[in-house]
């Protein structure tokens, strides 16, 4: 996936506005869009969501989200009005933090084409073997298909994917991570074949781990899913799913 | 014409007293038009496709929806309006030059764009039951009544969407004009004022006009700890549908068909053998180590062994 990054500089004024481009405009955007589905966007959010509510994901965070203890109960007061009207009310001295940094990253928007799909040539995702002995690349596959594309024959894309993968001992690399496909996925080591695979009821976006019980041994995958494209269902869940190796 | 055994019973008696006229819009309709091919044993089936978790909701991909729509026997569909109406959000286009631009769109509309739409549905034999549509502040009257007039060329009877209480106000001159109704579709977030997710919430909203009825999300309803079967019981000729699928309560998981609480078996049952003219929409989200279509076929034979 390629993204697009940007410095500006920081704001030092004490306003909502100012406090919510300092604080949380690095995932939320200065726009307040975000990236759906992984950061909501904020627009509206006080038409979704009571403001106590607002209130408490901002100062004990939520998901992925950190807390924000920093902000003081005037500055966090500011960023809610601010969310809810558009008013960028002034929180004083108080708001101004001493580790303010001079610059500010804009926040985090994937390169894509109109259609949603990475605007660069595939692979769009790869899982890649690097031999520690040389420094060089093993091999290099890609990794994660995006289904309505592959249903159409535009198989192997590879695609966006979050997860790390497991070696074992006899030559498997297993790894889940495709955000799109939902699939689990055992490669050869050597050569980066695909050997098997198969569906997760969510996508794996985790790392397997591995072990032997009553002298068999089980691969083990939590499937959670939530990072879905825009425009599809925004399903997640929360399922360990266990595979045993024939005996 | 072709009768179900239900219709065939229907004008056996109508031929006994000599009084054909119908006594139901759902007689009328049964009179008139060709079994559904999701119509088993008097209940009417559909899917909402957000079942399809792997087919993002756009124009493009509605010809793969019909394929599976007639591929998982499916006469009737809940249609989104993302899968008829264009996109306007490119890389670089603010939210709000998007959305004035899908304004702009559905006021003017390219000639017989919809009908050309309803000609792909009606050669498949898939009827639209209802269009879902989330209404918001951000509509003009102007573009709700062009929704609205969009839905009807589709075929569909009533416009569902996630709104709440205060929206809903707003939308009580809308369906009537159109000859339409508008679906009130329960979430399940209790704590939320003006969110449809309690009894009393859904009964207030009924309340604001004969044209709104309910679209019932048993999932949710059962998750918001609701008792689906007595809603039914004293709501059913306010029911339009039913978003069929299962759930724990107290805010639980989704869960497969028959995994959950709610009681997908008892509700189509009291349908059928009460013969109300309640659509059932199979609707879910849980995780599956199936493709999704295969599921939807899953959790379809589960409704129809429920009906049988």
């Amino acid at each position: 996936m390629a993204w697009l990054a940007r410095l500006a500089p920081n704001e030092t004024g004490a306003g909502g506005r100012e406090i919510y481009l300092r604080e949380c405009a690095v995932c939320h955007r200065d726009d307040l869009n975000g990236a759906p589905p992984e950061i909501p966007s904020l627009a509206g959010v006080a038409g979704r969501r009571q403001l106590g509510v607002i209130t408490n994901v901002i100062r004990q965070g939520a998901g992925r989200m950190p807390s924000f203890p920093n902000l003081s109960a005037e500055a966090l007061s500011a960023v809610v009005e601010y969310l809810r009207t558009g008013e960028s009310i002034n929180a004083g001295e108080t708001a101004k933090s001493p580790l303010a940094m001079k610059y500010r990253f804009t926040g985090f928007k994937k390169f894509l084409d109109g259609d949603g799909y990475p605007a660069i040539t595939p692979p769009w995702g790869t899982l890649n073997a690097i031999n520690l002995n040389t420094g060089e690349y093993s091999w290099k596959v890609p990794l994660g298909e995006y289904p309505e594309l592959a249903a159409n024959g535009m198989k192997n894309t590879g695609s966006e994917n979050y997860g790390g993968p497991i070696v074992t001992d006899g030559g498997l690399v297993f790894i889940g991570a495709s955000n799109f496909d939902r699939k689990f996925h055992a490669f050869d080591s050597r050569t980066g074949e695909l050997l098997w695979e198969t569906l997760l009821p969510y996508s794996g976006n985790a790392t397997p781990i591995t072990y032997q019980a009553g002298g068999r041994q089980f691969v083990v995958i939590a499937a959670g899913g939530g990072r879905n494209r825009p425009g599809t269902p925004q399903i997640s869940g929360g399922t360990y799913v266990a595979f045993a190796l024939p005996r | 014409m072709t009768l179900t055994r239900r219709g065939f019973g229907k004008v056996l008696l109508a031929g006994v007293s000599g009084f054909a006229a119908p006594r139901s819009a759902r007689e009328a309709f049964a009179q008139t038009h060709p079994p559904n091919r999701s119509l088993i044993n008097g209940v009417q089936f559909g899917l909402q496709p957000f079942c399809y978790h792997d087919l993002a909701m756009t124009r493009e991909n509605r010809g793969a929806l019909i394929r599976r729509l007639v591929r998982n026997g499916m006469g009737m569909v809940e249609l989104h309006a993302t899968w008829v109406e264009p996109r306007f959000n490119d890389p670089g286009v603010s939210a709000a030059a998007a959305r004035d631009s899908l304004r702009a769109w559905r006021l003017s509309p390219p000639a017989g764009y919809y009908r050309g739409i309803r000609k792909e549905l009606d050669d498949a034999g898939i009827a639209v039951f209802t269009y879902y549509v989330n209404f918001d502040d951000s509509y003009t009257d102007a573009e709700i009544d062009a929704t609205f007039e969009g839905a009807k060329i589709l075929g569909a009877r009533g416009c569902v969407g996630s709104f709440g209480l205060a929206v809903s106000r707003r939308l009580v001159p809308f369906p009537g004009r159109h000859g339409m109704f508008i679906g009130l579709h329960n979430h399940d977030n209790l704590s939320d004022p003006d969110a449809y997710a309690s009894e009393a919430s859904m009964v207030t909203g009924l309340s604001m006009s004969p044209d709104f009825k309910m679209m019932l999300d048993t999932r949710h309803f059962t998750a918001a700890d609701g008792d689906c079967v007595g809603f039914l019981e004293r709501h059913h000729d306010r029911i339009a549908g039913m978003h069929v699928g299962d759930r724990r309560k107290h805010n639980g998981r989704s869960a497969p068909f028959g995994e959950g609480d709610a009681p997908i078996i008892e509700l189509l049952r009291m349908v059928r053998d009460n013969r109300w003219p309640i659509v059932a929409l199979l609707e879910f989200e849980h995780g599956t180590l199936r493709p999704e279509v295969e599921e939807v076929d899953l959790m379809f034979d589960y409704c129809k062994r429920a009906v049988a």
